[in-house]
Protein backbone atom coordinates (compact mmCIF):
# COMPACT_ATOMS: atom_id res chain seq x y z
CA UNK A 1 0.00 0.00 0.00
CA UNK A 2 1.61 3.78 -0.80
CA UNK A 3 1.39 5.64 1.95
CA UNK A 4 3.02 8.96 0.31
CA UNK A 5 0.19 11.22 -1.56
CA UNK A 6 2.81 13.43 -2.70
CA UNK A 7 6.48 13.00 -3.28
CA UNK A 8 8.65 16.18 -4.58
CA UNK A 9 11.99 15.43 -4.89
CA UNK A 10 15.16 18.55 -6.23
CA UNK A 11 11.82 20.55 -8.01
CA UNK A 12 13.34 23.00 -9.84
CA UNK A 13 11.34 25.87 -12.31
CA UNK A 14 12.97 28.59 -13.96
CA UNK A 15 11.89 31.49 -16.05
CA UNK A 16 14.02 33.44 -18.08
CA UNK A 17 14.26 36.01 -15.63
CA UNK A 18 13.62 34.38 -12.01
CA UNK A 19 14.14 31.23 -10.60
CA UNK A 20 10.25 30.36 -9.45
CA UNK A 21 11.15 27.29 -7.72
CA UNK A 22 14.69 25.89 -6.55
CA UNK A 23 15.10 22.64 -5.37
CA UNK A 24 11.91 21.90 -3.82
CA UNK A 25 11.52 18.67 -1.82
CA UNK A 26 8.80 17.42 0.55
CA UNK A 27 6.31 14.62 0.79
CA UNK A 28 2.57 14.54 1.92
CA UNK A 29 1.23 11.53 3.33
CA UNK A 30 -1.84 10.21 3.17
CA UNK A 31 -5.14 10.93 4.83
CA UNK A 32 -3.09 14.51 5.51
CA UNK A 33 -3.68 18.06 5.25
CA UNK A 34 -1.33 19.87 4.00
CA UNK A 35 -0.57 23.58 3.66
CA UNK A 36 1.60 25.22 2.01
CA UNK A 37 1.99 28.82 2.81
CA UNK A 38 4.37 32.01 1.37
CA UNK A 39 4.12 35.39 0.10
CA UNK A 40 2.65 36.29 -3.15
CA UNK A 41 5.42 35.19 -6.16
CA UNK A 42 6.64 32.49 -3.51
CA UNK A 43 5.95 29.98 -6.32
CA UNK A 44 3.16 28.05 -4.72
CA UNK A 45 0.75 28.06 -7.70
CA UNK A 46 3.58 27.12 -10.05
CA UNK A 47 3.97 24.06 -7.61
CA UNK A 48 0.80 22.72 -8.00
CA UNK A 49 0.60 23.50 -11.59
CA UNK A 50 3.74 21.30 -12.22
CA UNK A 51 2.21 18.72 -9.75
CA UNK A 52 -1.05 18.90 -12.19
CA UNK A 53 1.13 18.37 -15.52
CA UNK A 54 -0.41 22.22 -16.23
CA UNK A 55 3.56 23.15 -16.59
CA UNK A 56 6.58 21.39 -16.82
CA UNK A 57 9.31 21.67 -14.41
CA UNK A 58 13.21 22.45 -15.28
CA UNK A 59 14.54 19.38 -13.35
CA UNK A 60 13.57 17.24 -10.27
CA UNK A 61 10.56 15.13 -10.52
CA UNK A 62 7.45 14.55 -8.55
CA UNK A 63 4.84 11.85 -8.02
CA UNK A 64 1.37 11.30 -7.07
CA UNK A 65 0.55 8.26 -5.29
CA UNK A 66 4.00 6.90 -6.47
CA UNK A 67 3.00 7.51 -10.27
CA UNK A 68 4.52 9.80 -12.12
CA UNK A 69 3.08 12.97 -12.18
CA UNK A 70 2.74 12.80 -16.41
CA UNK A 71 0.33 9.79 -16.59
CA UNK A 72 -3.25 11.36 -16.67
CA UNK A 73 -4.37 7.95 -15.20
CA UNK A 74 -3.26 9.76 -11.59
CA UNK A 75 -5.86 12.31 -12.17
CA UNK A 76 -8.77 10.48 -11.57
CA UNK A 77 -7.86 10.56 -8.08
CA UNK A 78 -7.13 14.30 -7.92
CA UNK A 79 -9.68 16.76 -7.35
CA UNK A 80 -8.14 20.31 -8.39
CA UNK A 81 -9.66 24.04 -7.41
CA UNK A 82 -7.91 26.52 -9.12
CA UNK A 83 -7.04 29.91 -7.77
CA UNK A 84 -9.34 31.58 -10.27
CA UNK A 85 -12.01 29.09 -11.42
CA UNK A 86 -12.96 29.96 -14.99
CA UNK A 87 -16.06 28.38 -16.33
CA UNK A 88 -17.90 28.21 -19.24
CA UNK A 89 -20.47 31.05 -18.65
CA UNK A 90 -23.22 29.95 -21.31
CA UNK A 91 -23.24 26.47 -19.14
CA UNK A 92 -25.41 26.46 -16.60
CA UNK A 93 -24.21 24.28 -13.05
CA UNK A 94 -25.68 20.91 -13.67
CA UNK A 95 -24.33 21.22 -17.27
CA UNK A 96 -20.68 21.93 -16.43
CA UNK A 97 -20.29 19.65 -13.58
CA UNK A 98 -22.14 17.04 -16.13
CA UNK A 99 -19.46 17.85 -18.65
CA UNK A 100 -16.69 17.44 -15.93
CA UNK A 101 -18.35 14.34 -14.57
CA UNK A 102 -17.82 12.43 -18.37
CA UNK A 103 -14.15 13.47 -18.47
CA UNK A 104 -13.26 11.85 -15.16
CA UNK A 105 -15.46 8.73 -16.76
CA UNK A 106 -18.25 8.76 -14.35
CA UNK A 107 -21.05 6.97 -15.38
CA UNK A 108 -24.44 8.33 -16.15
CA UNK A 109 -25.74 7.16 -12.77
CA UNK A 110 -23.00 7.69 -10.91
CA UNK A 111 -22.56 11.63 -12.34
CA UNK A 112 -26.29 12.53 -11.55
CA UNK A 113 -25.69 11.07 -8.01
CA UNK A 114 -22.62 13.21 -7.24
CA UNK A 115 -23.72 15.95 -9.60
CA UNK A 116 -26.66 16.12 -6.82
CA UNK A 117 -24.94 15.69 -3.77
CA UNK A 118 -21.70 18.07 -4.40
CA UNK A 119 -24.08 20.82 -5.57
CA UNK A 120 -25.72 20.26 -2.35
CA UNK A 121 -22.18 20.55 -0.42
CA UNK A 122 -21.57 23.61 -1.56
CA UNK A 123 -24.85 25.19 -1.20
CA UNK A 124 -25.71 25.39 -4.69
CA UNK A 125 -28.36 23.28 -5.44
CA UNK A 126 -31.19 25.80 -5.42
CA UNK A 127 -28.78 27.79 -8.17
CA UNK A 128 -28.19 24.51 -10.48
CA UNK A 129 -30.18 25.64 -13.33
CA UNK A 130 -28.78 29.12 -13.57
CA UNK A 131 -26.29 29.78 -16.22
CA UNK A 132 -23.00 30.48 -14.78
CA UNK A 133 -22.24 33.28 -16.83
CA UNK A 134 -24.81 35.09 -14.24
CA UNK A 135 -23.00 34.02 -10.95
CA UNK A 136 -21.24 36.05 -8.47
CA UNK A 137 -17.74 35.15 -8.29
CA UNK A 138 -18.57 33.66 -4.72
CA UNK A 139 -20.63 31.14 -6.03
CA UNK A 140 -18.34 30.39 -9.03
CA UNK A 141 -16.09 29.25 -6.76
CA UNK A 142 -18.23 27.12 -5.26
CA UNK A 143 -19.34 25.35 -8.26
CA UNK A 144 -14.85 25.39 -8.65
CA UNK A 145 -15.13 23.12 -5.51
CA UNK A 146 -18.50 21.12 -6.56
CA UNK A 147 -16.33 19.74 -9.20
CA UNK A 148 -13.67 18.98 -7.06
CA UNK A 149 -15.30 17.20 -5.14
CA UNK A 150 -17.15 15.41 -8.10
CA UNK A 151 -14.93 12.44 -8.77
CA UNK A 152 -14.41 11.59 -4.86
CA UNK A 153 -11.29 12.19 -4.79
CA UNK A 154 -8.13 11.15 -2.67
CA UNK A 155 -6.30 14.19 -3.38
CA UNK A 156 -7.72 17.35 -3.22
CA UNK A 157 -5.28 20.08 -4.80
CA UNK A 158 -6.59 23.63 -3.26
CA UNK A 159 -5.20 27.06 -4.66
CA UNK A 160 -5.72 29.83 -2.90
CA UNK A 161 -9.23 28.11 -1.93
CA UNK A 162 -10.66 31.59 0.36
CA UNK A 163 -9.27 34.35 -2.20
CA UNK A 164 -13.26 36.49 -2.99
CA UNK A 165 -15.14 34.78 -0.31
CA UNK A 166 -17.27 36.64 1.99
CA UNK A 167 -16.43 35.43 5.62
CA UNK A 168 -19.80 32.68 5.83
CA UNK A 169 -18.42 31.20 2.54
CA UNK A 170 -14.98 30.95 3.55
CA UNK A 171 -16.34 29.36 7.07
CA UNK A 172 -18.69 27.05 5.52
CA UNK A 173 -15.83 25.71 2.70
CA UNK A 174 -14.32 24.98 5.72
CA UNK A 175 -16.32 23.16 7.07
CA UNK A 176 -16.58 20.83 3.95
CA UNK A 177 -12.70 20.36 3.86
CA UNK A 178 -12.75 19.92 7.40
CA UNK A 179 -15.31 17.07 7.29
CA UNK A 180 -13.02 15.68 3.89
CA UNK A 181 -10.25 15.44 5.77
CA UNK A 182 -12.27 13.71 8.64
CA UNK A 183 -12.95 11.09 5.61
CA UNK A 184 -9.26 10.32 5.32
CA UNK A 185 -9.18 12.63 2.23
CA UNK A 186 -5.29 14.13 1.72
CA UNK A 187 -5.64 18.25 0.95
CA UNK A 188 -3.01 20.13 -0.36
CA UNK A 189 -4.07 23.87 0.06
CA UNK A 190 -2.14 26.86 -1.39
CA UNK A 191 -2.99 29.90 0.82
CA UNK A 192 -1.24 33.33 2.10
CA UNK A 193 -3.85 33.67 4.50
CA UNK A 194 -2.39 31.81 7.29
CA UNK A 195 -5.97 31.38 9.36
CA UNK A 196 -7.42 29.82 6.82
CA UNK A 197 -4.60 27.47 7.05
CA UNK A 198 -3.58 27.39 10.95
CA UNK A 199 -7.67 26.41 11.09
CA UNK A 200 -7.43 23.11 8.69
CA UNK A 201 -3.98 21.58 8.43
CA UNK A 202 -1.75 19.28 10.05
CA UNK A 203 1.23 20.27 8.57
CA UNK A 204 2.89 23.02 7.12
CA UNK A 205 5.56 24.24 4.56
CA UNK A 206 6.44 27.85 4.21
CA UNK A 207 7.64 28.98 0.39
CA UNK A 208 9.82 32.02 0.16
CA UNK A 209 11.08 33.08 -3.21
CA UNK A 210 10.84 29.32 -4.67
CA UNK A 211 12.69 28.02 -1.51
CA UNK A 212 11.25 25.89 1.42
CA UNK A 213 11.69 28.05 4.46
CA UNK A 214 10.74 25.49 6.80
CA UNK A 215 8.51 22.81 7.27
CA UNK A 216 6.37 20.61 10.29
CA UNK A 217 3.72 20.74 12.26
CA UNK A 218 2.82 24.02 14.13
CA UNK A 219 4.47 22.71 17.11
CA UNK A 220 7.63 22.15 15.39
CA UNK A 221 7.46 25.68 13.99
CA UNK A 222 6.85 27.05 16.98
CA UNK A 223 9.70 28.54 19.32
CA UNK A 224 9.93 27.42 22.56
CA UNK A 225 8.18 29.11 25.19
CA UNK A 226 6.50 31.95 25.52
CA UNK A 227 6.18 35.15 23.44
CA UNK A 228 6.55 39.16 24.84
CA UNK A 229 4.58 41.24 23.01
CA UNK A 230 5.91 44.97 24.61
CA UNK A 231 4.37 48.41 23.38
CA UNK A 232 6.90 50.96 24.31
CA UNK A 233 7.69 54.60 23.84
CA UNK A 234 11.29 56.06 23.35
CA UNK A 235 12.83 52.84 21.49
CA UNK A 236 16.59 53.25 20.93
CA UNK A 237 19.37 50.89 19.57
CA UNK A 238 20.83 50.51 23.47
CA UNK A 239 17.40 49.05 24.84
CA UNK A 240 17.21 47.01 21.53
CA UNK A 241 20.76 45.44 22.19
CA UNK A 242 19.63 44.70 25.73
CA UNK A 243 16.57 43.20 24.92
CA UNK A 244 18.31 40.82 22.37
CA UNK A 245 20.90 39.72 24.82
CA UNK A 246 17.64 38.39 26.85
CA UNK A 247 16.01 37.19 23.75
CA UNK A 248 16.51 34.22 21.78
CA UNK A 249 14.52 36.26 18.99
CA UNK A 250 13.62 39.69 18.50
CA UNK A 251 11.57 41.79 16.17
CA UNK A 252 10.61 45.94 16.28
CA UNK A 253 8.14 47.66 14.47
CA UNK A 254 7.19 51.15 15.20
CA UNK A 255 7.03 51.14 19.07
CA UNK A 256 6.06 47.17 18.96
CA UNK A 257 8.12 44.87 20.70
CA UNK A 258 8.06 41.14 19.64
CA UNK A 259 10.33 38.71 21.59
CA UNK A 260 11.14 35.33 22.45
CA UNK A 261 12.62 35.05 26.05
CA UNK A 262 15.92 32.87 26.63
CA UNK A 263 13.87 31.88 29.87
CA UNK A 264 11.13 32.29 32.00
CA UNK A 265 12.51 34.39 34.36
CA UNK A 266 13.98 36.89 31.69
CA UNK A 267 10.08 38.29 31.50
CA UNK A 268 10.09 39.58 35.10
CA UNK A 269 13.58 41.53 33.93
CA UNK A 270 12.12 43.10 30.72
CA UNK A 271 10.56 46.31 32.57
CA UNK A 272 13.57 47.35 34.71
CA UNK A 273 16.00 47.16 31.34
CA UNK A 274 13.54 48.91 29.39
CA UNK A 275 12.97 51.60 31.78
CA UNK A 276 17.14 51.62 32.39
CA UNK A 277 17.36 52.51 29.05
CA UNK A 278 15.63 55.46 28.56
CA UNK A 279 11.71 53.85 27.55
CA UNK A 280 8.76 53.86 28.69
CA UNK A 281 6.84 50.50 28.61
CA UNK A 282 2.94 50.95 28.34
CA UNK A 283 1.95 47.25 28.08
CA UNK A 284 3.28 43.86 28.13
CA UNK A 285 1.51 40.72 27.12
CA UNK A 286 2.71 36.83 26.86
CA UNK A 287 1.23 34.29 24.56
CA UNK A 288 2.04 31.55 22.19
CA UNK A 289 3.12 31.83 18.72
CA UNK A 290 0.86 31.81 16.03
CA UNK A 291 1.46 30.69 12.36
CA UNK A 292 1.25 34.33 11.62
CA UNK A 293 4.64 34.96 13.92
CA UNK A 294 5.83 31.67 12.58
CA UNK A 295 5.25 32.78 9.20
CA UNK A 296 6.56 36.34 10.19
CA UNK A 297 9.60 35.33 11.56
CA UNK A 298 10.32 32.45 8.97
CA UNK A 299 10.23 34.95 5.96
CA UNK A 300 12.37 37.69 7.90
CA UNK A 301 14.77 35.29 8.89
CA UNK A 302 15.12 34.25 5.43
CA UNK A 303 15.48 37.52 3.59
CA UNK A 304 18.33 38.20 6.51
CA UNK A 305 20.45 34.80 5.61
CA UNK A 306 19.88 35.56 2.02
CA UNK A 307 21.00 39.32 2.11
CA UNK B 1 -12.94 8.34 -27.59
CA UNK B 2 -16.20 9.42 -25.24
CA UNK B 3 -13.78 11.81 -23.17
CA UNK B 4 -13.21 13.14 -26.39
CA UNK B 5 -17.10 13.04 -28.02
CA UNK B 6 -17.53 15.04 -24.87
CA UNK B 7 -14.97 18.02 -25.57
CA UNK B 8 -16.48 17.98 -29.27
CA UNK B 9 -19.73 17.92 -28.15
CA UNK B 10 -19.55 21.23 -25.65
CA UNK B 11 -17.40 22.90 -28.68
CA UNK B 12 -20.64 22.51 -30.54
CA UNK B 13 -22.79 24.11 -28.23
CA UNK B 14 -20.20 26.88 -27.83
CA UNK B 15 -19.44 27.38 -31.29
CA UNK B 16 -23.45 27.61 -32.51
CA UNK B 17 -23.86 30.51 -29.53
CA UNK B 18 -21.28 32.04 -32.31
CA UNK B 19 -23.44 34.86 -34.09
CA UNK B 20 -21.35 34.93 -37.58
CA UNK B 21 -22.19 31.70 -38.25
CA UNK B 22 -25.42 32.01 -38.81
CA UNK B 23 -24.79 35.45 -40.53
CA UNK B 24 -22.19 33.76 -42.65
CA UNK B 25 -24.92 31.01 -43.98
CA UNK B 26 -27.31 33.29 -44.34
CA UNK B 27 -25.34 35.44 -46.86
CA UNK B 28 -24.28 31.91 -48.34
CA UNK B 29 -27.60 30.93 -48.73
CA UNK B 30 -28.50 34.75 -50.45
CA UNK B 31 -25.39 34.27 -53.13
CA UNK B 32 -26.90 30.60 -53.75
CA UNK B 33 -30.33 31.96 -54.83
CA UNK B 34 -28.76 35.01 -56.58
CA UNK B 35 -26.78 32.59 -58.80
CA UNK B 36 -29.72 31.17 -60.12
CA UNK B 37 -29.10 33.39 -63.19
CA UNK B 38 -26.69 31.56 -64.02
CA UNK B 39 -28.45 28.93 -65.04
CA UNK B 40 -30.32 31.21 -67.63
CA UNK B 41 -29.43 33.21 -70.84
CA UNK B 42 -26.79 33.27 -72.80
CA UNK B 43 -23.03 33.05 -72.58
CA UNK B 44 -20.91 33.71 -75.48
CA UNK B 45 -17.08 31.71 -75.14
CA UNK B 46 -14.99 32.16 -78.38
CA UNK B 47 -17.90 32.88 -80.52
CA UNK B 48 -19.70 30.32 -79.53
CA UNK B 49 -22.47 30.30 -77.93
CA UNK B 50 -22.75 27.71 -74.95
CA UNK B 51 -25.64 24.99 -74.72
CA UNK B 52 -28.21 25.08 -72.18
CA UNK B 53 -26.75 22.16 -70.64
CA UNK B 54 -22.89 23.53 -70.49
CA UNK B 55 -24.69 26.88 -68.79
CA UNK B 56 -26.05 24.72 -66.03
CA UNK B 57 -22.89 22.82 -65.65
CA UNK B 58 -21.47 26.77 -65.08
CA UNK B 59 -23.55 27.59 -62.49
CA UNK B 60 -23.18 24.21 -60.57
CA UNK B 61 -19.11 24.62 -60.77
CA UNK B 62 -19.67 28.28 -59.59
CA UNK B 63 -22.09 27.77 -56.66
CA UNK B 64 -19.97 24.51 -55.72
CA UNK B 65 -17.03 26.85 -55.25
CA UNK B 66 -18.49 29.63 -53.39
CA UNK B 67 -19.79 26.89 -51.03
CA UNK B 68 -16.58 25.99 -50.85
CA UNK B 69 -15.03 29.47 -50.28
CA UNK B 70 -18.26 29.87 -47.49
CA UNK B 71 -16.70 26.88 -45.76
CA UNK B 72 -13.15 27.88 -45.53
CA UNK B 73 -14.49 30.97 -44.15
CA UNK B 74 -16.13 29.81 -41.78
CA UNK B 75 -13.11 27.26 -40.85
CA UNK B 76 -10.99 30.40 -40.14
CA UNK B 77 -14.14 31.83 -38.50
CA UNK B 78 -14.16 29.03 -36.50
CA UNK B 79 -11.36 27.62 -36.40
CA UNK B 80 -9.28 30.90 -35.07
CA UNK B 81 -10.76 31.16 -32.07
CA UNK B 82 -11.41 27.58 -30.49
CA UNK B 83 -7.98 26.81 -28.96
CA UNK B 84 -6.79 30.19 -28.32
CA UNK B 85 -10.06 31.14 -26.44
CA UNK B 86 -9.57 28.18 -24.20
CA UNK B 87 -6.05 29.49 -23.45
CA UNK B 88 -7.04 33.01 -22.50
CA UNK B 89 -10.04 32.90 -20.91
CA UNK B 90 -8.25 29.55 -19.21
CA UNK B 91 -11.16 27.44 -19.58
CA UNK B 92 -8.77 24.70 -20.87
CA UNK B 93 -7.74 24.24 -16.96
CA UNK B 94 -10.74 22.46 -15.63
CA UNK B 95 -10.04 19.99 -18.64
CA UNK B 96 -7.01 19.37 -19.04
CA UNK B 97 -6.44 18.63 -15.11
CA UNK B 98 -9.18 16.01 -15.35
CA UNK B 99 -7.46 11.91 -16.80
CA UNK B 100 -7.14 13.25 -20.23
CA UNK B 101 -4.62 13.74 -22.61
CA UNK B 102 -3.99 17.22 -24.16
CA UNK B 103 -4.30 15.49 -27.80
CA UNK B 104 -7.15 13.98 -27.09
CA UNK B 105 -8.70 18.00 -26.20
CA UNK B 106 -7.22 18.91 -29.48
CA UNK B 107 -8.79 16.53 -31.36
CA UNK B 108 -12.13 17.12 -29.51
CA UNK B 109 -12.10 20.67 -30.20
CA UNK B 110 -11.10 19.59 -34.05
CA UNK B 111 -13.87 17.38 -34.26
CA UNK B 112 -16.55 19.85 -32.65
CA UNK B 113 -15.68 22.33 -35.33
CA UNK B 114 -15.36 19.85 -38.29
CA UNK B 115 -18.45 19.10 -37.10
CA UNK B 116 -20.47 22.24 -37.27
CA UNK B 117 -18.84 22.87 -40.86
CA UNK B 118 -19.58 19.80 -42.25
CA UNK B 119 -23.27 20.08 -41.33
CA UNK B 120 -23.45 23.66 -42.75
CA UNK B 121 -22.06 22.10 -45.98
CA UNK B 122 -24.93 19.54 -45.95
CA UNK B 123 -27.62 22.47 -45.28
CA UNK B 124 -25.96 24.58 -48.06
CA UNK B 125 -25.77 22.17 -50.69
CA UNK B 126 -29.05 20.43 -50.01
CA UNK B 127 -30.80 24.21 -50.43
CA UNK B 128 -28.71 24.65 -53.40
CA UNK B 129 -29.79 21.18 -55.32
CA UNK B 130 -33.29 21.87 -54.59
CA UNK B 131 -33.06 24.99 -56.08
CA UNK B 132 -31.03 23.87 -58.62
CA UNK B 133 -33.88 21.13 -59.34
CA UNK B 134 -36.70 24.19 -59.37
CA UNK B 135 -34.75 26.06 -61.68
CA UNK B 136 -33.74 23.36 -64.12
CA UNK B 137 -35.02 20.07 -62.88
CA UNK B 138 -31.59 18.65 -62.88
CA UNK B 139 -29.95 16.28 -59.59
CA UNK B 140 -26.89 16.46 -59.33
CA UNK B 141 -25.83 14.06 -56.50
CA UNK B 142 -21.90 14.29 -57.46
CA UNK B 143 -21.93 17.66 -55.98
CA UNK B 144 -21.31 15.42 -52.71
CA UNK B 145 -18.23 13.72 -53.56
CA UNK B 146 -16.71 16.91 -55.05
CA UNK B 147 -17.23 18.04 -51.19
CA UNK B 148 -16.20 14.91 -49.46
CA UNK B 149 -12.69 15.28 -51.54
CA UNK B 150 -12.88 19.25 -50.51
CA UNK B 151 -13.25 18.34 -47.07
CA UNK B 152 -10.06 16.92 -47.22
CA UNK B 153 -8.94 20.82 -47.19
CA UNK B 154 -11.06 21.91 -44.52
CA UNK B 155 -8.94 19.54 -42.29
CA UNK B 156 -5.83 20.68 -43.02
CA UNK B 157 -6.92 24.02 -43.05
CA UNK B 158 -7.98 23.60 -39.63
CA UNK B 159 -5.68 22.06 -38.35
CA UNK B 160 -3.02 24.56 -39.52
CA UNK B 161 -5.39 27.53 -37.87
CA UNK B 162 -5.12 25.38 -34.62
CA UNK B 163 -1.44 25.22 -34.62
CA UNK B 164 -0.98 28.57 -35.45
CA UNK B 165 -3.13 29.71 -33.05
CA UNK B 166 -0.92 28.11 -30.17
CA UNK B 167 1.74 30.05 -31.64
CA UNK B 168 0.11 33.31 -32.70
CA UNK B 169 -2.42 35.75 -32.49
CA UNK B 170 -5.47 33.77 -33.60
CA UNK B 171 -6.39 36.50 -36.25
CA UNK B 172 -3.15 36.18 -37.72
CA UNK B 173 -3.53 32.43 -37.53
CA UNK B 174 -6.35 32.60 -39.38
CA UNK B 175 -5.38 35.00 -42.09
CA UNK B 176 -2.27 33.19 -42.47
CA UNK B 177 -3.55 29.55 -43.18
CA UNK B 178 -6.02 31.36 -45.80
CA UNK B 179 -3.13 32.86 -47.29
CA UNK B 180 -1.05 29.50 -47.85
CA UNK B 181 -4.53 28.29 -49.03
CA UNK B 182 -5.24 31.34 -51.90
CA UNK B 183 -1.10 31.06 -52.81
CA UNK B 184 -1.55 26.74 -53.30
CA UNK B 185 -4.68 27.23 -55.60
CA UNK B 186 -3.20 30.02 -57.73
CA UNK B 187 -0.17 28.18 -58.23
CA UNK B 188 -1.62 24.85 -59.10
CA UNK B 189 -3.93 26.81 -62.05
CA UNK B 190 -0.87 26.54 -64.63
CA UNK B 191 0.08 22.93 -63.02
CA UNK B 192 -3.58 21.66 -64.02
CA UNK B 193 -4.20 23.26 -66.82
CA UNK B 194 -2.40 22.71 -70.18
CA UNK B 195 -3.86 25.61 -71.93
CA UNK B 196 -2.95 28.41 -69.43
CA UNK B 197 0.40 26.94 -69.29
CA UNK B 198 0.65 27.93 -72.82
CA UNK B 199 0.13 31.80 -71.59
CA UNK B 200 1.90 31.33 -67.79
CA UNK B 201 4.87 29.57 -67.50
CA UNK B 202 6.01 29.32 -63.78
CA UNK B 203 8.64 30.77 -62.65
CA UNK B 204 11.50 28.20 -60.61
CA UNK B 205 10.31 30.28 -57.51
CA UNK B 206 6.86 29.71 -57.60
CA UNK B 207 7.55 25.99 -58.64
CA UNK B 208 9.63 25.89 -55.81
CA UNK B 209 6.61 27.66 -53.84
CA UNK B 210 4.21 25.08 -55.54
CA UNK B 211 5.97 21.80 -53.97
CA UNK B 212 6.88 23.10 -50.95
CA UNK B 213 3.91 24.14 -49.68
CA UNK B 214 0.36 21.46 -49.40
CA UNK B 215 -0.98 20.95 -52.51
CA UNK B 216 -4.72 22.67 -51.19
CA UNK B 217 -5.43 23.76 -54.82
CA UNK B 218 -4.94 20.76 -56.20
CA UNK B 219 -7.42 19.20 -54.08
CA UNK B 220 -9.55 22.09 -55.10
CA UNK B 221 -10.03 21.62 -58.54
CA UNK B 222 -10.11 17.72 -58.06
CA UNK B 223 -13.11 18.39 -55.84
CA UNK B 224 -14.55 20.52 -59.10
CA UNK B 225 -13.55 17.76 -61.02
CA UNK B 226 -16.39 15.41 -59.86
CA UNK B 227 -18.95 18.03 -60.85
CA UNK B 228 -17.64 19.74 -64.01
CA UNK B 229 -15.64 18.08 -67.44
CA UNK B 230 -13.74 21.63 -67.18
CA UNK B 231 -11.74 21.01 -64.67
CA UNK B 232 -8.77 18.41 -64.52
CA UNK B 233 -8.30 15.18 -62.11
CA UNK B 234 -5.19 14.11 -63.13
CA UNK B 235 -3.27 15.64 -60.73
CA UNK B 236 -5.60 14.86 -57.36
CA UNK B 237 -4.59 11.71 -56.46
CA UNK B 238 -1.11 12.85 -55.69
CA UNK B 239 -2.63 16.62 -54.25
CA UNK B 240 -4.56 13.69 -51.75
CA UNK B 241 -1.95 12.44 -50.73
CA UNK B 242 0.22 15.35 -49.87
CA UNK B 243 -2.75 16.86 -48.15
CA UNK B 244 -3.09 13.65 -45.88
CA UNK B 245 0.46 13.70 -45.65
CA UNK B 246 0.69 17.38 -44.64
CA UNK B 247 -2.12 16.85 -41.58
CA UNK B 248 -0.78 14.23 -40.13
CA UNK B 249 2.23 16.35 -39.88
CA UNK B 250 0.86 19.30 -38.80
CA UNK B 251 -1.53 17.11 -35.83
CA UNK B 252 1.96 16.30 -35.12
CA UNK B 253 3.72 19.07 -34.82
CA UNK B 254 0.32 20.52 -33.03
CA UNK B 255 0.45 17.71 -30.26
CA UNK B 256 3.94 18.19 -29.25
CA UNK B 257 3.55 21.79 -29.01
CA UNK B 258 0.66 21.98 -26.94
CA UNK B 259 1.86 19.20 -24.53
CA UNK B 260 4.61 21.48 -23.81
CA UNK B 261 2.63 24.30 -23.75
CA UNK B 262 2.58 25.82 -20.13
CA UNK B 263 -0.98 26.67 -19.58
Amino acid sequence: MVNTAIEVINLTKDYISVRALDKVSFEIRQGECFGLLGPNGAGKTTLMKILLNLIPPSSGSAKIFDQPIRDEKIREKIGYLPEKVKIYGFLKADEFLDYQGKLYGMDHTRRKKRIEGCLKMVDMYEERFRRIGEYSKGMIQRIGLAQALLNEPDLLLLDEPAVGLDPISNKEIRDVLLKLREAGVTIFINSHLLSEIEMTCDRVAILHKGHLVKMGTKQELTTKGELVELRVEGINDMLIQKLRMVSNQLQSEGDLILLNPKDEETIATIPEIIINHGGKLLSLTTRTESLEDIFYRLIKEEEKSSE
Amino acid sequence: MNKILTIAQLTVKRELRNKMVYILLAIAFLLIIMARGCTAGKINVEKTFLRPEQIINMGIAISFNAIIFWGLSLCGLLAMSTISRELTEETVVLTVTKPIKRSWFLMGKFLGVLFIIFINLIVLSTGFLLLLYLRTGVVTLSIFSGLMVAFLNFILIISLIFLFSLLLPRVISALLALTIYVISFGLSIPFSFEKIRAYWEPSLSSQLLHYLLPQLGGVHLYATSFISNYFPSSIGFWSVIDVVGYTITIWLAMVLIFQSKEI
